[in-house]
């Protein structure tokens, strides 16, 4: 089972959903899922017991990101492009806050971090 | 739901003890002429103690404004009946406690004697006090607790 399939799964006692099918690649955590910060603990604690990686609550909360290169709040054209390339998406735009971008984050977005994570990790 | 905390390892591991009376109420109901102690309580014990537990380590990191929430409990299974007169000593030992990350996650159990009664693991996440009265509750309620108990290091 593919990473994206499992977190799926994964994802769905943590927000009292039934069905896989309620929880698309494409759909946002806290925008669309209704994620709250609590539930985050949950999630990072059930990504780290069933694929073996540590991930921090700064990863997902683009704080890293955030931190790199941020101007009056916002994202500058330079961490915009990064970010679409990291993620392989055109989503990212110069502007946007960090607030904006965690609320949008997306379920396909939180695999690809778990997915390099276990790169990283077997690589080590 | 707990008597006594006994010992305490930070970040390692705590012990406390729960007397279990037949004088107390839910015996009334649970069940009449047959009294067994509600695993629902050992489990609120458990997370009593756990906590205690977790906030006890925050504070020594210097985390004061930080509260314990239970939120999630993970294959706890029931093994024996507790009956009136038993002595249930829980043991909570710490899985993961990650202060940055806002959550914890202990491994506890509750033994009458050498009997293993209930064991699981408790989840709790981190949420700030905001509240000013809740403040001064939580703090002399971790005075309380944490009175003539035995500090491993």
């Amino acid at each position: 089972m593919d990473v994206e399939t499992k977190l799926r799964e994964l994802l769905l006692p943590v927000l009292g959903l039934s069905s896989i099918d309620q929880i698309q690649p494409d759909h946002a955590l806290v925008n669309d899922l209704g994620a709250e910060s609590i539930d985050f603990v949950e999630i990072l604690y059930a990504i780290e017991t069933n694929f073996g990686v540590k991930i921090s609550i700064q990863e997902i909360s683009m704080v890293e990101y955030g931190a790199k290169d941020v101007q009056e709040g916002v994202l500058t054209e330079g961490l915009a492009e990064m970010l679409n390339k990291d993620f392989d998406t055109e989503r990212f735009k110069a502007g946007q806050t960090a607030r904006e971008i965690f609320e949008t984050f997306t379920v396909r977005e939180l695999a690809t971090v778990v997915s390099r994570k276990m790169q990283e990790q077997k690589s080590s | 739901m707990i008597d006594r905390i006994n010992e305490i390892c930070p970040e390692q591991y705590i012990e406390a003890v729960k007397c279990v009376s037949m004088s107390e109420d839910v015996f009334n109901e649970h069940f009449p002429g047959f009294p067994v102690f509600p695993g629902s309580l050992i489990l609120e014990g458990m997370a009593q103690m756990g906590g205690l537990f977790i906030e006890f380590c925050l504070r020594r990191r210097g985390l004061k404004e930080k509260r314990a929430a239970l939120t999630m409990v993970n294959r706890m299974k029931y093994r024996e009946m507790v009956r009136p007169g038993d002595r249930l000593d829980y043991r909570g030992t710490v899985k993961v406690f990650y202060p940055d990350d806002g959550y914890a996650v202990l491994m506890v159990e509750a033994k009458c004697g050498e009997k293993l009664c209930a064991e699981g693991e408790l989840m709790f996440g981190f949420l700030d006090v905001m509240d000013e009265k809740m403040k001064h509750a939580n703090d002399a309620l971790m005075e309380l607790a944490f009175t003539n108990v035995k500090i491993v290091e």
